[in-house]
């Protein structure tokens, strides 16, 4: 019989997805381990906020389980929800279980405690591919009606595996954040067949972003979970230029696409248009007729978008902090958004990456910073490098959808994750702005991130968090004041550990100063919530990360 | 948002059990965590709920549910997100259901 994996509850999809009766949970319910930020806007918080974590048998074989519960808050990482993912991590390198499963529900982020959201999520990516190093396999399992999008979508293609329902959603922005933003003629968010056939497991599962394509029911789930059991697929050098490799010719092959049935029909489906009425079963044997498109090394790497008019250089704040940090003994220059180059520290080159002009991440920008950090692991073992962030945050269109910016960012995040394996001290210095998911994948996924005390950090605007929350502007206003979760600015991601310090000093010297100090002294392990505890700001993560991680 | 408390005396007590929790707490729903509260004799009900106001209701839909299942020795924690009285119900007699099961007695 089947049972509908969107229509159970988190609880229900663990104890038919286990083997019967052998979940253990962490944290359970009765622990009463909840969001301590909920309260003060006068929204009830869940025993377990919205994340059941634990230990269980699948065929027989020990695994790691969390699932999310769309139901509450749109299943958004905050604070306490963060940390059980990122202990549950930690537990797996101790366990060692044949695999850590994640059954992926959520909108991303929690607005309500926005900036303990965005930090968890990035020690969640952190954690995860540590487990992936241990030579443990991550397996997401979507199937949720919430779908999952934001920087959980950047944490799905972290995994090695993904398996989705044809019922289930897997992209960076919502359909209604894009439409919000460019209009609906840019994306229509009530047009729910154009929203799944971008989003959706079909078109995921034809273009590769998922490896499994599944009936909406928890016994398939299973089976699929079952097969991908002790395999992994480890994160070298090698394996990050095939995907670079991948996303590249994507880009090539696709990037002129304007809806997910040209796309199918370039891959070779003769019969796009009926892609939505097959049943899984049938797609899956057509897709296992396709021949793989050739993906040229280089092809679709150079098209970055030309700048803006407005971006012509004049009031960007790049050149100036580079003189002052590196006394003009630097390379950089900018294409489009893109920053690049080396720059020379007393007698130490840098690889420099980053972006400027406010630039909106999108595929390209992600693939171009991507290139960078891949060809500095690969020819000048050892060089530290310097993320400049200054974004705007995800560039929120259609095409990217379509095409999987999620795929692509997190292929960033991962190239990253890879040059600090390799030896490469990686700092992350916002200079100017860096909001929402354009962060996570650069600066907060750095060893440790910095910020000059004149840059702004922030997931989104009081006011418009007030429309998303309902919550009135004015509380929102007052409660900032005292509590660092929600509101922008540096010194709120300094008080909770997402920021290790401000480069502060008018003199050339100070900034360099500062520099070197990052440069020999950051840590390479995640320190971040230890940091948001020590400074007040994220009282319960480091707990319950500590809690969870010794379970 | 809104805190209430009530306390119902005379039912049957069940032994000790595994906690239990059913239910979500999303717009127009509610999650209810059942635990043992050893020889107390009583049926507490600790309730937070974002809507204000209701407290009348709120107990004489806990007071029907403790005349349905007359439970002892245990404590209700309710997370309610605006449930209507016929939601509240349900996942009542839900908790019951599985606390019965969980503590052995028959369903």
């Amino acid at each position: 019989m089947n049972r509908s994996f969107a229509e159970a509850s988190a609880r229900e999809r663990i104890a038919h997805l286990l083997d019967a009766g052998s979940f253990r949970e962490i944290l359970g319910p009765a622990e009463r381990v909840m969001s301590p930020h909920l309260a003060q806007l006068d929204t009830p918080a869940a025993f377990d906020d919205g994340v059941a974590i634990g230990r269980g048998l699948l065929q027989g074989q020990p695994v790691l389980v969390a699932a999310q519960e769309g139901g509450f808050m749109g299943g958004g990482v905050g604070e306490v929800h963060g940390a059980k993912l990122v202990g549950l991590f930690k537990l797996a390198l101790s366990d060692r279980p044949q695999a850590v499963l994640v059954l992926a529900e959520s909108g991303g982020v929690r607005l309500h405690e926005a900036n303990a959201g965005l930090i968890g999520i990035s020690e969640v990516m952190r954690a995860l591919l540590d487990v992936r190093h241990a030579g443990i396999p991550v397996l997401m399992l979507i199937g949720g009606a919430k779908g999952c999008f934001g920087g959980m979508g950047l944490v799905a293609r972290c995994a090695d595996h993904v398996v989705m329902s044809d019922l289930a959603r897997l992209a960076m922005s919502g359909p209604e954040v894009i439409e919000s933003s460019h209009g609906v003629e840019e994306f229509d968010s009530k047009d729910l067949a154009l929203v799944w056939r971008t989003t959706g497991g079909k078109h995921r599962f034809l273009t590769g972003d998922c490896d499994v394509l599944v009936e909406d029911d928890i016994g398939a789930f299973r089976a699929a979970a079952g097969a991908a059991l002790g395999r992994t697929r480890p994160v070298t050098l090698e394996s990050l230029a095939d995907e670079h490799a991948l996303l590249a010719g994507r880009l090539a092959h696709f990037g002129e696409c304007h809806d997910a049935r040209e796309i199918w029909s370039r891959l070779g489906l003769a019969n796009a248009a009926q892609v939505t009425e097959l049943d899984t079963a049938a797609l899956r044997a057509l897709k296992s007729t396709l021949v793989p498109s050739p993906s040229p090394a280089s092809a679709g790497e150079t098209n970055l978008h030309t700048p803006s008019p407005t971006s012509a250089g004049g009031a960007a704040s790049w050149p100036l902090l580079l003189d002052r940090l590196f006394a003009g003994q630097h390379s950089v220059h900018h294409e489009g958004e893109l920053l690049r180059g080396t720059a020379q520290i007393q007698g130490r080159t840098l690889a420099i990456v980053g972006t400027t002009d406010h630039a909106a991440i999108g595929v390209e920008l992600a693939l171009a910073q991507a290139r960078v950090v891949l060809d500095t692991v690969r020819n000048h073992p050892g060089r530290p490098l310097l993320l400049l962030v200054d974004t705007q945050g995800q560039r929120l269109r259609h095409r990217d959808e379509l095409l999987g910016i999620n795929r692509y960012m997190a292929h960033l995040g991962c190239c990253i994750e890879l040059a600090r394996r390799s030896g490469h001290r990686v700092i992350g210095l916002v200079y100017d702005q860096a909001l929402s998911g354009g962060f996570i994948t650069s600066g907060l996924i750095a060893d440790a991130c910095y910020a000059l005390p004149e840059a702004q950090i922030r997931v989104m605007r009081l006011p418009a968090m007030a429309r998303v929350t309902k919550i009135d502007e004015k509380r929102l206003e007052a409660l900032s004041l005292s509590n660092p979760v929600f509101a922008p600015g540096v010194q709120n991601y300094v008080a909770m550990g997402g920021v290790r310090a401000l480069w502060h000093g008018d003199l050339q010297g100070d900034l360099q100063a500062e520099l070197l100090m990052a440069l020999d002294h950051t840590p390479i392990i995640d320190e971040r919530a230890r940091d948001g505890a020590a400074r007040g700001g994220r009282q319960l993560a480091a707990q319950v990360i500590a809690r969870v991680a010794a379970a | 948002m809104e805190t209430l408390h009530f306390q119902f005396t005379g039912g049957r007590t069940l032994g000790s059990f595994a906690p239990v929790l059913v239910g979500v707490v999303g717009s127009g729903n509610l999650e209810v965590l059942i635990e043992p509260q050893p020889a107390s004799g009583l049926c507490s009900v600790a309730i937070t709920t974002s809507a204000t106001g209701f407290g009348a209701i709120w107990a004489a839909v806990l007071r029907d549910f403790h005349e349905r299942h007359g439970l002892a020795d245990v404590a209700l924690s309710i997370h309610d997100m605006g449930a209507t009285p016929a939601v509240v119900s349900l996942r009542l007699d839900q908790a019951a259901a599985q606390l019965n099961t969980a503590a052995g007695g028959r369903p």
